[in-house]
């Protein structure tokens, strides 16, 4: 049967509240709370395709040092204002962390943000949220050429969507666009006694699960038949995402396959 | 349709050449820096893990040169399973025919037992 074949590729992305000092051991990144693995990331080495961003939610004083101050906001988010010389945090603004090897990862995929706390950088609340982001193709972050990473399965294979609440940062993202989930559910890879699907779990602009449901019946109806259709994958030089979802204002923040 | 895979120049073996109906294509996914590795519906009908046809493609030494070889082999696969082709076999692979598409230098096939 001559039918449209579907190429989804990976991305991490792991929202989180602040903690003083920037340890989190003991919460493993897992593909269920971040959609990666990423590999042992020695804190002197910057990382290639893992962003770590601050959004604060609260005002503070004497909170945020030069190191961070240095690499200035998030491009397309508000300038620093304020005071003593931007050390002073204004609710809303968004920091750059991972600049100057600013987090490690440890053998156990534990991470620690080491530009937090005592070692100066910036001290979050516990009502302020950090990201990190996988934001290019890169075998630091795992599943890497293995299952999980990628699949192209026939359209035929779709079976439903189910959309889902995605609450993690607030289901804010950093630039303040409200978040939600769905499930993209398909049959399985091999044939599995008592069933089994494969499901595409994506984090994605908030109240789009109407769109999403658009574009996936204009991917499964398209003539589109000598290649595979290549609907989310990261590259070296950053995300792509196909026009059936953008066009719809679909912003495409995380993807799991499992 | 029917496609045909086959691995080996001398065919004595059940994986050396191997036949499937296009419609029990399952799909595929990168298991390796240059394999991309499909599924079809097992030779032997379990409900099991189905035959594994593995496809080797070039391994560069770079990641990104490695992902688009292998989505390349994808390609070449989604294209020769949408062959409608009634009056004969789709040759999807064979190195006695020398039939190698999208870069995949060899396959092997693992049958369900």
């Amino acid at each position: 049967m001559k039918q449209p074949y579907l190429y989804f590729g990976r991305k991490g992305y792991y929202a989180f509240a602040g903690i003083a000092d920037g340890d989190y051991s003991g919460t493993a990144l897992t593909i269920a709370n971040s959609l990666m693995l990423p590999a042992d990331i020695d804190v002197s080495t910057a990382s290639t395709g893992l962003e770590l961003t601050h959004r604060a939610v609260d005002a503070q004083t004497s909170k945020r040092s030069a190191i961070v101050i240095a690499a200035g906001p998030r491009p397309g988010t508000a300038a620093f204002t304020g005071a003593n010389a931007f050390a002073n945090i204004v609710a809303g603004e968004v920091s750059i962390l991972d600049s100057a090897s600013g987090f490690f990862i440890d053998g156990t995929n534990e991470l620690n943000v080491s530009v937090v706390g005592t070692d100066g950088g910036l001290t979050p609340t516990t009502n302020d949220f950090l990201y990190l982001e996988e934001v290019k193709f890169t075998s630091e972050v795992l599943p890497f050429n293995a299952t999980g990473a990628d699949i192209c399965l026939p359209a035929s294979s779709f079976i439903s969507a189910q959309p889902l609440a995605y609450t993690a940062g607030g289901g804010i993202h950093w630039d303040g666009t409200a978040q939600d989930a769905t499930q993209l559910i398909f049959k399985p890879l091999k044939p599995q006694a008592g069933g089994g699907v494969k499901t595409i779990t994506m984090i994605h602009t908030a109240n789009k699960y109407k769109e999403i449901c658009e574009a996936m019946q204009d991917l499964c109806n398209s003539q589109v038949t000598e290649e595979a259709i290549k609907v989310h994958h990261l590259t070296a030089g950053g995300q792509v995402l196909h026009n059936a979802f953008s066009s719809r204002g679909i912003r495409v923040y995380g993807m799991s396959i499992v | 349709m029917i496609t045909i895979y086959n691995a080996a120049a001398v065919i004595n073996g059940t994986d050396d050449l191997n036949v499937y109906q296009t419609k029990d294509f399952y799909g595929m996914e990168s298991t390796a820096a240059g394999v991309v590795t499909s599924r079809y519906l097992g030779a032997v009908n379990h409900s099991d893990a189905g035959d594994v046809i593995a496809l080797t493609v070039v391994s560069s030494g770079t990641d990104d040169a490695d992902r688009i070889n292998r989505i390349a082999a994808m390609d070449a696969m989604v294209s020769k399973n949408n062959v409608v082709n009634k009056q004969g076999f789709v040759v999807a692979f064979s190195e006695i025919e020398n039939v190698k598409p999208g870069g995949i230098t060899g396959i092997a096939v693992t049958i369900d037992s």
